[in-house]
């Protein structure tokens, strides 16, 4: 398999610029945008894995992983509709300030 | 594209219907609907971060980079050299249904899961609990 090894190391700096987005992202959007990043990695490796063994396993595991992800996705989008009409603002700095007093 | 070389032509299909086709757009949708309202003028100057607080993560996500690159590449298991194992639909979809059902059954779940609070946490604004709604419908 030619290309396994490589995907194993796209997916890997994939979830670290994932990881890096979340952490240093001010804005709600750009962060649940960056988890996104972070999961469609872990399915990449997943696959890439499936194509280094030759089972299907692994796609089948990635189609595990699309339902979740939606899931994810949509209730964290009703979430931060429901910050944005509480607190004016999608930014996390702003909303950490007022809301941690 | 790689998960096409990879030998998944479905998973392509289907990464590129709900990823791009679902999950972007309801990313745009929320966008669209939360913009601010007025132009870069009088909007509030934010504070930027500073270079210290975008380099730290940066370098622990390069080293962390680094070091699992360079334990999978020294993992000595892998074969390099088999021709490409294309896994068709309808192979995938024996394995799943037949093998994986238990996981189809918990991802339907998980879908419930969704909409359920997708809709809980959309209900309209302002609607508390019973007696508020009496008071609306009256």
């Amino acid at each position: 398999m030619p290309f396994a090894e490589p995907a194993l190391v796209v997916a890997t700096i994939l979830f670290f610029i994932g990881v890096t987005g979340v952490i240093v992202r001010r804005n709600l959007l750009f962060v649940l945008m960056s988890m996104e990043v972070m999961l469609n990695a872990a399915g990449l490796a997943f696959v890439a894995g499936s194509a280094l063994h030759g089972e299907p396993d692994g796609q089948i595991f990635f189609l595990f992983i699309l339902p979740v992800a939606a899931a994810e996705v949509a209730i964290g989008l009703a979430l931060a509709v429901l910050i944005y009409r509480k607190f004016q603002t999608l930014d996390l700095w702003s909303i950490a300030d007022a809301a941690g007093e | 594209m790689i998960f096409y070389t990879l030998g998944a032509p479905f998973l392509a299909a289907l990464e590129v219907i709900v990823y791009a086709g679902a999950i972007m757009v309801l990313f745009l949708f929320v966008v669209q609907m939360l913009s601010p309202a007025g132009s870069p003028a009088t909007m509030p100057d934010i504070q930027r971060p500073s270079l210290i607080q975008l380099i730290f993560p940066a370098l622990l996500s390069t080293i962390l980079v680094i070091v699992v690159v360079l334990a999978l590449l020294r993992s000595g298991s892998m074969v390099g050299t088999e021709a490409t194992n294309v896994v068709s639909a309808r192979e995938l979809g024996i394995a799943l249904f037949t093998h994986h059902y238990l996981g189809v059954e918990l991802a339907s779940l998980i879908l419930l899961i969704g909409i359920v609070g997708g809709m809980h946490l959309g209900r309209a604004a302002g609607i508390q609990d019973e007696t508020e709604v009496k008071v609306a419908l009256r």
